[in-house]
């Protein structure tokens, strides 16, 4: 391939770095879907093995972690359908003069998540994604409803949202949020920064352990 | 309704039902891929003899090291169900096993308890 493009070692190492100086663990920025999940999700649950992390914690982290990253995978907005993603093999595959490779019927989506450690010790595990403008209102409105609830609290809303179904819209039980804050014992915090273009917003959600 | 045994794998659990015995296990972590498609079709099994009307007490046991949210869903409804059945007059025993140390596990147990009257609904710690 010609390129002007010359590896930098030395900035690539400086990304490391700035992940590192955050104390972030392990990080994936780009498309996911259910095999980078259970991919990672593994490699996560080995790490804590070898680090002997306590029982408790290192279930709050697999959970949060498992739910957050389905969270992206069926809401990000920044996707890549089954058909737009066929339609881009098949011109690449055109262009490139080969045969056309078979997909997977699945979609991409878009989504940036860290698990790390702070110097006070405290775990997190952040992920963010790319949500339409049209639903901050919704999605601030359900995490603010459960703001300051405890375990307990949590645990009760979650069986009776169980109990009475998913709310419309809904790909999952409806209740990923509950879920995340009772892992968490309410220990968590979420922001919202609106992007360029009017479009989209950059959802980001943190549990801490 | 058929009797089924389905074999762990890394993220679902290992699911078995035999309508003679009215013996339910299912037993693991389940975090399936696509939660519907993998419990929909084997399950339907067991909501059918939930319509039977049960000889002698049918023991759902559960054991289950983590489960995600929508898999909570799955169990939601089939506890629900469950104490349909019992309500019916089919007598029913769940057991809901769960490791000393795993408050979480215990309290979501707990929680699912109290959807349960007729239905007999024992914690078991391991």
């Amino acid at each position: 391939m010609q390129t002007e493009h010359k590896l930098n070692g030395a900035s690539f190492l400086e990304l490391r770095k700035q992940l590192e100086s955050r104390g972030i663990v392990f990080s994936y920025c780009g498309y996911l879907n259910e095999n980078i999940l259970s991919g990672i999700g593994n490699a996560l649950q080995s790490k804590m093995a070898i680090d002997h992390t306590d029982q408790k914690i290192s279930r709050g982290i697999f959970s949060t972690f498992v739910e957050q990253v389905q969270n992206v995978i069926r809401y990000s907005a920044e996707t890549i359908g089954p058909e737009e993603r066929a339609k881009m093999e098949r011109e690449a595959a055109l262009a490139e003069g080969r045969e056309v490779n078979e997909l997977d019927d699945g979609e991409l989506r878009y989504g940036l998540i860290t698990i790390g450690e702070l110097p006070n010790g405290t775990r997190f595990v952040t992920c963010a994604n790319l949500i339409k403008n049209e639903n901050v209102k919704r999605v601030s409105a359900s995490l603010e409803s459960i703001r300051g609830l405890n375990r307990k609290e949590l645990t009760t809303l979650m069986r009776e949202h169980l109990k009475a179904g998913p709310p419309e819209g809904s790909k999952g039980a409806g209740v990923g949020f509950i879920s995340i804050a009772r892992e968490a014992n309410g220990n968590w915090e979420y922001d919202m920064v609106p992007m360029e273009g009017g479009e989209f917003t950059f959802f980001c959600l943190e549990a801490y352990f | 309704m058929e009797k089924f045994d389905i074999v762990a794998t890394a993220r679902t659990p290992h699911m078995s039902f035999d309508p003679a015995t009215g013996i339910f296990v299912l037993e693991g972590e389940s975090y399936p891929e696509d939660t519907k498609k993998f419990y929909d079709a084997p399950l339907s099994n067991v909501y059918a003899f939930l319509e039977t009307d049960v000889t002698s007490t049918a023991v759902f046991s559960f054991k289950l090291k983590y489960f995600n949210s929508s898999s909570a869903k799955i169990l939601m409804d089939l506890f629900v169900a469950v104490e349909e059945s019992a309500q019916r007059g089919n007598s029913f025993k769940i057991e809901w096993h769960y490791a000393a140390d795993d408050d979480n596990m215990q309290e979501l147990g707990e929680e699912f308890a109290e959807e349960l009257d007729k239905a007999e609904f024992a914690m078991v710690a391991f």
